[in-house]
């Protein structure tokens, strides 16, 4: 393979090495926060390996602003596989579709699985994911922000969802 | 330095004309029409350019490049907009939280404005006109489509370690 290649090729193998090394901690360290940072960096340091390895053999095929384009690109691949796994941990409809598959060929009842996830029980559930990931925490039953890193994003979206969306729209 | 700046030009191109395009029309249906156009718009401009008598003189090897930098950051803006397109429960959450300062957000506020309503039924509603799952009386199962996804997510947890959800 060329070095031309090999360095097209980096961010994917990056990604591939992100998802073996994020798969291996997770049944390894049974802790899927810590898995998908640790897939994540082992993803980067294998792309920069490849990436080093190019520069050190050819060094006329690597620039500084290539190498930051495969990083770069590395790095939007591993927020899509991010995002796939977060989908899988958050998304309730994902779960629904699980929950009825394990209930066999004839499924499970209606009556139940609305009752199972009430609107309370949703709101109980993201406060105990806010709380556990430090963003919030309950005093006293009451609720304050623990980390300004959500309402910051909060903010960064309501000002894009207003720049992007027209407001007719809005209903 | 030529092909990140070709790349960086290409994404600016097709968020402009993502901008122009729903003040004009806003489509029915967001994240299809976003695709659409993230993946025809290049095209259009290389079709362009070569009809002008400016053909990409790159190799294939650096098109590749190019095209996989523009097709990451492309799909990982479309996901970053299904997020601006609708307003999370769980940011709306620590909006109202923040919004109560240090005095905080009893709990009763919180069920108030966030513990009532039919969201299930929603999202239930959304997997029947999917044709994922059937209703049955008082049961519900899966269509074939929808044990097809179920049991591609059920794999995709067991491979990455990831416990029922949601």
């Amino acid at each position: 393979m060329t070095s031309a290649w090999l360095l097209t090729l980096a961010p994917i193998a990056g990604l591939c090495a992100d998802v073996i090394v994020q798969s291996a901690c997770a049944h390894v360290l049974r802790r899927v926060g810590l898995s998908i940072v640790v897939g994540g960096l082992g993803g980067l340091a294998a792309t920069a390996g490849i990436l080093a390895r190019v520069a050190f053999t050819v060094p006329a095929a690597l620039d500084a602003a290539a190498a930051a384009m495969l990083v770069l690109t590395y790095l939007a691949l591993a927020f899509g596989y991010w995002t796939f796994l977060n989908l899988n941990i958050t998304s309730l409809r994902i779960r629904t579709l699980r929950e009825i598959l394990r209930g066999g060929e004839h499924g499970i009842s209606r009556a139940d699985l609305m009752a199972r996830y009430s609107a309370q029980e949703f709101l109980r559930r993201r406060l105990e994911r806010l709380e556990l990931g430090g963003n919030l925490s309950c005093v006293d039953g009451r609720w304050r922000l623990a980390s300004p890193k959500l309402l910051l994003l909060e903010r960064s979206l309501a000002r894009a969802r207003a720049l992007i969306i027209p407001a007719q729209r809005e209903e | 330095m030529i092909e990140l700046g070709t790349g960086i030009l290409l994404l600016l191109c097709s968020l402009c004309a993502q901008v122009v395009l729903w003040r004009v029309s806003l489509p029915r249906r967001h994240t299809h029409a976003l695709l659409v156009l993230f993946a025809t718009l290049p095209l259009l401009i290389a079709g362009v350019a070569w009809a002008f008598g400016h053909p990409l003189a790159t190799s294939p090897a650096l098109a590749a490049r190019i095209g996989l930098f523009y097709a990451a950051y492309a799909l990982a803006y479309i996901v970053i907009y299904s997020a601006i397109e609708n307003e999370s429960p769980t940011l709306a959450i620590v909006a109202l939280v923040a919004k109560a300062g240090p005095a905080g957000c009893a709990d009763a506020e919180l069920v108030e404005r966030f513990g009532r309503g039919t969201a299930m039924a929603a999202r239930f509603a959304v997997l029947e006109r999917g044709g994922w799952v059937r209703t049955e009386g008082d049961r519900i199962s899966l269509t074939a489509e929808g044990q097809s996804y179920a049991r591609f997510f059920e794999l995709a947890a067991q491979l990455f370690g990831i416990r029922l959800g949601g």
